[in-house]
């Protein structure tokens, strides 16, 4: 796996070597991401505050009594002009309190506990999934670029990006209930197990950590087709992509003159030629991968998987005000860490970035 | 003078016409990009003349027969029937009306707008204001679309109105940053700064120099876009956002069939299928814009 | 004359490339030697298929190249050879290319020092003490403070510093012949000539063989021993470098000096009437014949072989039909 060999010898030059410029970008995106969080909360803060309807009456149904409605409002501080309220909200998440469900009726910080680990595991293995089926896809294509097998990688990623991932969904799901009953298509683990002792809250981690191997096999089961649904659009554009800028680069100077010197093929396709290829790849997938946490919640819904985002939405069709906008921040912080994420893999991967360059062979 | 002047201006719409030709040439040399154009040509005509071209129209309305439910696949109903006994190709059809309606509505408002506001920022990049106005962006561009589209249409009441406003909200800043990384790189070009050098009015600048060298990733973004609206329209339906029944929407109908998979798969399956053709029939025709536009001129 | 004297030896080198629009018939039978320590020049215009020279001997020709016909040694070794259709070729030893960008021949996103690295290991075969050999090659062309240079990437060196590290991967792969690509015409002026006068150092005290590629007759008087005239894919003359420029016979070459700008005050040069050929159809006599004031019909018809004229100047030119003819591959 090139990707990876590459992904160590950075891991290797960049904390071993300790690159200064590295860290200095580093933390100026992490301050400066800090301010865009706080924009987020304010935004969605203000959207959800200034929409028609009434919370209060929303959360308690149109039976209930007026008294009862009032009550809650003056708990939800609904009573307050939208400033004060706002800056409450805040002092309240500065102390780690997100407010409570109107839906479930605990801390939110207890539900997000709960789903949150949930999805983490499901994105992470599509992640993996992305990016290696992604780019080794898009490496063979451009080895043997012009061949039928290059025509053939080039139709799948076609069919990859334009089929949205709960179409895919759909389809595993009924492929693997009725024809091939490989994986389970529903649900986290299967009915007869409990789940580990809570460490992470991720079922897979805690399983294996603890010793609960049979536990630990049977959630990664589980999430092997939600992951592999949510990933082939990534893993389609990755492969497109690493294909494109392969191709490009193949005709460059310093990729003959590599060949003139008489590096062996394999290894400017792994590494010399891979290497500058994946800045644009990687870019798409890890925003992709960030986006799963909100878009994947079609996919949970369809594989009836406990996950954030079917728990996000939820919250949005029942109108759970702290809910909805604790989720939104979540979500928007899960964003803003992989772009960060992202510029620091371009710039281990691009080293005129790192002295200020913008992102951007 | 008056002479040469006119003689100029046949020069350059004739100039114009060849460069169409050369244009229509290049698109067409790739078989995928005139599928994607009879593709999308066709579903826009469907779209438009729904009542006309489907097979039953008042199934499209409140109208159940449930002698008739859940029927696969036939010759008389070529999708097969849903669970009120509707037909499913007349009611798909009626779909891609709010579908379309929706892409076109937004790329409408967002277009212009997003394409604004990246260019007074890109142009004036280095000032308070433009700096203010990218952070702005940056703060829409923090959340994925679906989800703040979501949020916004989750809040609002459900009507078809309101799930476009919602998109339309999210939808902007991806035009916004489209334009200002473009418009950043070019606005220390020399021809940009000649025209101020000759003291063009800035606004003359941003709209008549810069904006015509972008209009080209634009417009392929635009069509691209018209397929991920879409989507992102469904999944709205999908959980119940948007168009209310009765009045047929693709999410709605995947969803709607999603309890009676896999016995009557049909129900749930075509909706679905249809939006994949949308999205591909826009993507070959988004493609196949790109490669005209940008082989070599 | 025993073979181990000619380090380069091309025979009849013709080579096509594959296109849309149908075949360009590029190199038309190059001929071209180049001794032991011996530095020429290859001289000619932009598109007269200088490079494509230098990459067959290379044989890092594009995808949609064709070698139709010849023969290349190197180094006592044959690595390029077509017979009956099949064309044999394998990777030049002790052949190194400098390349004419040195921005486009670094790899953006390795240093300096990976970079070398591979050179030492596949051109040269060295395993061990890759970092000392580094640094070494770094010293022969003459740049500062190699140790830092090893952990640079190539953004971080200005044009000419980038050049010389060109060369020091070069001189790595530890060659006896160095095929040079124009490596000068990204430069700027001043840096043009140290990096000349380092190529051309390097040569003499290395005993490297040297083929330099340019456009400039100046440039390549300076530098080498021997110029060889290219035009749109044929040599046209071949000589001494003092005596192209004394007594110039072809004349493509008599147009290139007559446009060489004089600052003794004559003017600007006219240049040459008429524009190179059309590869897809080119003439079938000689190729420079359109647009050469002394043709007649004869040159539209037949190729005109080398003519000797003195020791070792020759020409492809009918003019010179009287003289001592040759067959093209022969030298004395």
């Amino acid at each position: 796996m090139g990707a990876l060999s590459l992904g160590l010898q950075g891991f290797q030059n960049v904390v071993v070597k300790g690159d200064m410029q590295l860290l200095k970008y580093f933390v100026k995106r992490v301050i400066y991401s800090i301010g865009v969080l706080f924009g987020v909360s304010v935004l969605i803060f203000t959207v959800s505050n200034i929409v028609p309807g009434d919370p209060a009456r929303m959360a308690l149904g149109p039976r209930a009594p007026e008294w009862a409605v009032e009550a809650l409002r003056k708990q939800m501080n609904l009573d307050k002009p939208l400033v004060a309220r706002y800056f409450l909200w805040l002092s309240n998440l500065l102390r780690g309190d997100l407010g409570e469900s109107l839906r479930s009726r605990r801390p939110i910080t207890r539900d997000i506990a709960e789903y949150l680990p949930a999805s983490l595991e499901i994105i992470a293995l599509s992640a993996l999934f992305m990016a290696g089926i992604g780019i080794n896809l898009g490496r063979l294509s451009a080895k043997y670029a012009g061949t039928w097998l290059d025509g053939l990688i080039r139709i799948i990623s076609y069919i990859g990006i334009v089929t949205p991932a709960f179409v895919w969904a759909i389809v595993f799901s009924l492929v693997f209930s009725y024809v091939l009953p490989i994986f389970p298509t529903i649900g986290r683990i299967s009915p007869n197990l409990t789940p580990p002792p809570r460490i992470t809250g991720m079922y897979i981690i805690d399983g294996v950590v603890t010793g609960n191997f049979r536990v630990a096999l049977d959630a990664l089961w589980h999430i092997i087709l939600p992951a592999l649904a949510l990933a082939m659009g990534g893993a389609a554009q990755a492969a497109r992509m690493t294909r494109a800028s392969m191709v490009d680069n193949a005709d460059k100077d310093y990729i003959l003159a590599a060949r003139a010197y008489g590096v062996p093929d394999r290894l400017i396709y792994r590494k010399l030629l891979l290497k500058p290829s994946l800045i644009a790849p990687i870019s798409i997938m890890a925003l992709d991968i960030a986006a799963l946490l909100g878009n994947a919640f079609l996919v949970e819904l369809v594989f009836l998987y406990p996950g954030f985002s079917r728990y996000g939405v939820e919250a949005m069709l029942n109108k759970d005000l702290f809910a909805i906008i604790s989720v939104v921040l979540i979500i928007g912080i899960a964003y803003t860490v992989a772009n960060i994420i992202i510029d620091l893999i371009i710039a281990y991967l691009d080293p005129r970035v790192r002295f200020g360059g913008t992102r951007g062979a | 003078m008056l002479k040469d002047l006119t003689k100029e201006k046949v020069e350059i719409s004739s100039a114009y016409r060849e460069r169409i030709k050369r244009g229509w040439y290049r698109f067409s040399r790739s078989k995928l990009s005139l599928l994607g154009l009879v593709l999308a040509t066709t579903i826009v005509l469907i779209a438009l003349f729904a009542p006309l071209v489907a097979p039953y129209p008042e199934h499209a309305g409140p109208f159940v027969d449930f002698a008739n439910t859940c029927r696969p696949p036939s010759l008389s109903h070529p999708f097969g029937t849903d669970a009120m006994g509707r037909d499913i190709l007349s009611r798909v059809f009626f779909a891609f009306r709010g579908a379309l309606l929706m892409a076109f509505v937004v790329l409408l408002i967002v277009v212009p707008l997003g394409t604004t506001v990246g260019l007074i920022g890109g142009y004036f990049e280095g000032t308070w204001f433009s700096t203010v106005i990218m952070r702005i962006t940056d703060v829409f561009l923090a959340v994925p679309p679906l989800v703040l589209a979501l949020a916004i249409a989750a809040l609002l009441r459900p009507t078809l109105m309101n799930s476009m406003i919602a998109v339309c909200v999210s939808w902007w800043p991806w035009y916004a940053r489209l334009v200002y990384g473009m418009t950043v790189s070019l606005k220390n070009e020399p021809f940009v700064k000649a025209a101020e050098l000759i003291g063009m009015n800035k606004f003359k600048i941003m709209f008549v120099e810069i904006l015509p060298n972008h209009l080209g990733p634009i417009l392929t973004k635009m069509t691209l876009d018209v397929g991920w609206v879409i989507l992102t329209g469904a999944s709205l339906s999908f959980v119940g956002l948007g168009e209310q029944p009765p009045t047929p929407a693709l999410g709605t109908m995947v969803s709607d069939g999603a309890k009676y998979l896999p016995t009557y798969w049909w129900i749930s399956v075509f909706p679905a299928l249809m939006i994949v053709v949308i999205i591909l029939a826009f993507n070959l025709l988004g493609d196949g814009i790109r490669e005209m536009l940008t082989s070599g001129e | 004359m025993s073979t181990s004297d000619i380090a380069l030896q091309i025979e009849n080198l013709r080579v096509h490339y594959k296109v849309y629009r149908g075949i360009l018939k590029v190199l038309d039978g190059i001929n071209l030697e180049v001794k032991r320590g011996e530095k020429i020049g290859l001289v000619g215009e932009t598109g007269c298929g200088k490079t494509t020279t230098l990459k067959a001997v290379m044989s890092i020709l594009a995808r949609n190249a064709i070698v139709a016909a010849g023969k290349i040694h190197a180094n006592d070794d044959t690595i390029l050879e077509v017979k009956e259709g099949k064309v044999r070729q394998k990777l030049p030893k002790g052949v190194a290319m400098v390349f004419q960008d040195p921005t486009a021949a670094l790899n953006p996103v390795f240093t300096i020092g990976e970079q070398l690295e591979l050179v030492i290991k596949y051109a040269a075969n060295v395993n061990e003490n890759m970092r000392e050999f580094a640094i070494n090659a770094l010293q022969l062309a003459r740049l500062p403070d190699p140790e830092r240079l090893l952990s640079s990437f190539p953004f971080q060196l200005s044009g000419g510093m980038r050049q010389r590290v060109c060369i020091a991967m070069a001189l790595a792969a530890r060659p006896s012949i160095i095929l040079a690509d124009e490596p000068t015409t990204n430069l700027d002026v001043t840096i043009q000539d140290q990096v000349l006068k380092l190529i051309k150092r390097l040569s003499d005290e290395q005993k490297l063989a040297l083929v330099l590629v340019t456009h400039s007759l100046g440039v390549a008087r300076e530098t080498c021993d021997k110029i060889y005239v290219m035009y749109a894919g044929t040599i046209v003359e071949l000589a001494d470098s003092k005596e192209i420029f004394e007594q110039p016979l072809h004349p493509y070459t008599k147009g290139l000096l007559a446009s060489l700008p004089r600052l003794t005050g004559e003017g600007i040069a006219e240049g040459i009437r008429g524009r190179i050929p059309d590869y897809l159809n080119p003439p079938p006599g000689c190729r420079f014949a359109p647009r050469c004031d002394y043709a007649v019909e004869k040159c539209f018809a037949e190729k005109p072989p080398f003519y000797k004229v003195g020791d070792s100047h020759l020409v492809a030119c009918f003019l010179y039909e009287g003289a001592f003819e040759r067959k093209s591959g022969e030298q004395s």
